[in-house]
């Protein structure tokens, strides 16, 4: 063993700590022929003796009896008592929240989904409605059945000579009145003229090449359009 | 029946945490003992070892389920936990220049508490002296190494605890305990070394007589 080698020892050997023999042995050799390495391990037994005489010197050393008294009361008043339950109880606690929180979501997709397939309330909040908008009276609708054949379908200018008389709406050929109009709604759109006939008007080509028109349209509870009035 | 100053830690800890007070007051008059003299080792300041030792308990009080009995000891955890208050202290107090004035509430030096209190008719005067300035001269050096090593030394040396113990106290590997606290006490012998040309005493010479009659006197 060398000078260096015993450096890495002589704690050990201080604290006549010989776990592993031969190295112990083999370093206490190493000092009694090595006058440096005898005074380094006199130094470490040394400062090793002290350090056992401030610890047994602080020995007493303790808190003072407030610290204790301090304590108990925060014991008493905040103290987090965590109840043993059976798993069983925490399985269950857990599954009614789990089940609390999927009726939320579930409640909330339904109702989302209603909102979507709601008569007008999403038609209503990006159009104009007009609540005195109706249907005209029976009679007047008599003059278009809802059962009306393309045939029998008003004309574009039909219906721009209706409004332009009352001002009323126009039902359209193919709409279904079985369903109230009481909370219907009425949305305005823009659309090429020829695009009347996918409402079931009859549209003339030369209505057809007379550019863009804006039209109410009335729907249903449904979200189906029943009536239409073009904007002058 | 058995009392709960004959329990374990852990059976203390968890009649505790079920809000058995008694079982609290035992842990704690268990274990702060150690949990303020560590502090008071770390710090130098009895101030601080008694906030140290009621923030330990404190957590402990407050979150209890934070122990963990495959990661250490009760007092392992406990001595962590007050490792952590100690650096989080230090940390704090590092911007702030000590007043001389405050002096009072650091350490009482040996010879202080030596003077104030009753010699039996065994003691020696001149070894009292001598063993009271070296107390002091080695808790200063003590004071003085850098915190990784201060708290090997303290832990190991001072308070005692395994290796094991130390190791789950700072978190670290006991290998690393090892390697710093061979370090740390080859720093010891360094810092009490530059005293001896002086009186033309080695280290070993100015620490090994004068213990030996205190370690028999302590024993």
């Amino acid at each position: 063993m060398n000078c260096l080698e015993f450096e890495n020892v002589v704690h050990d050997l201080a604290g006549n700590n010989n776990d592993v023999v031969s190295p112990w042995q083999r370093g206490l050799d190493h000092a009694q022929g090595c006058e440096r390495c005898a005074a380094l391990l006199a130094e470490a037994r040394a400062v090793r003796a002290s350090l056992r005489t401030l610890a047994v010197a602080d020995g007493g050393q303790q808190a003072g009896a407030h610290v204790e008294a301090a304590l108990r009361t925060a014991f008493r008043n905040d103290r987090v008592v965590v109840p043993v339950s059976p798993r069983w109880k925490q399985w269950a606690i857990g599954g009614v929240i789990v089940g609390a929180a999927a009726a939320v979501v579930l409640a909330l997709l339904l109702s989302f989904h209603g909102h979507l397939n709601g008569p007008q309330q999403p038609f209503a909040n990006n159009t104009t409605t007009e609540p005195g908008a109706s249907m005209p009276p029976a009679d007047q609708r008599g003059t278009v059945s809802p059962a009306a054949t393309p045939a029998e379908a008003p004309t574009v200018a039909a219906v721009e000579s209706a409004n332009a008389s009352d001002g009323a709406f126009t039902p359209l050929p193919d709409s279904d009145d079985s369903l109230p109009l009481d909370n219907g709604a009425v949305i305005r759109v823009t659309m090429q003229r020829a695009s009347l006939a996918s409402f079931g008007l009859q549209v003339s080509d030369e209505d057809a090449s007379s550019g863009q028109v804006a039209a109410d349209v009335l729907l249903d509870q449904a979200g189906m359009p029943r009536a239409i009035r073009l904007v002058q | 029946m058995i009392g709960p100053n004959e329990l374990p830690d852990d059976e203390l800890l968890r009649r505790m945490i079920a809000g058995d007070e008694d079982a609290f007051a035992a842990l704690y008059r268990r274990r702060q003992g150690g949990l303020y003299r560590f502090a008071l080792q770390m710090t130098g300041s009895a101030a601080t070892a008694e906030d140290v030792t009621q923030e330990a308990f404190m957590t402990l009080i407050r979150d209890p389920k934070r122990f963990d009995g495959d990661r250490g000891s009760v007092s392992a955890f406990l001595f962590g936990i007050a490792r952590n208050h100690i650096l989080r202290r230090m940390q704090v107090e590092r911007a702030f220049v000590p007043m001389p004035e405050g002096h009072e509430e650091q350490f009482a030096t040996s010879a202080q508490k030596r003077a104030g209190s009753h010699p039996s008719a065994t003691d020696n005067p001149a070894d009292i002296l001598t063993r009271s300035e070296t107390i002091d001269r080695v808790r200063e050096a003590v004071l003085t190494l850098p915190a990784a090593y201060r708290e090997v030394v303290v832990l190991c040396d001072l308070q005692e605890l395994s290796y094991e113990d130390v190791a789950a106290a700072i978190g670290c590997a006991i290998g690393t305990v090892r390697s710093r606290l061979h370090r740390a006490r080859s720093l010891l012998i360094s810092k009490l070394r530059p005293a001896a040309p002086a009186t033309g005493n080695s280290t070993a010479e100015i620490l090994t007589g004068f213990d030996e009659r205190a370690m028999r006197r302590a024993i």
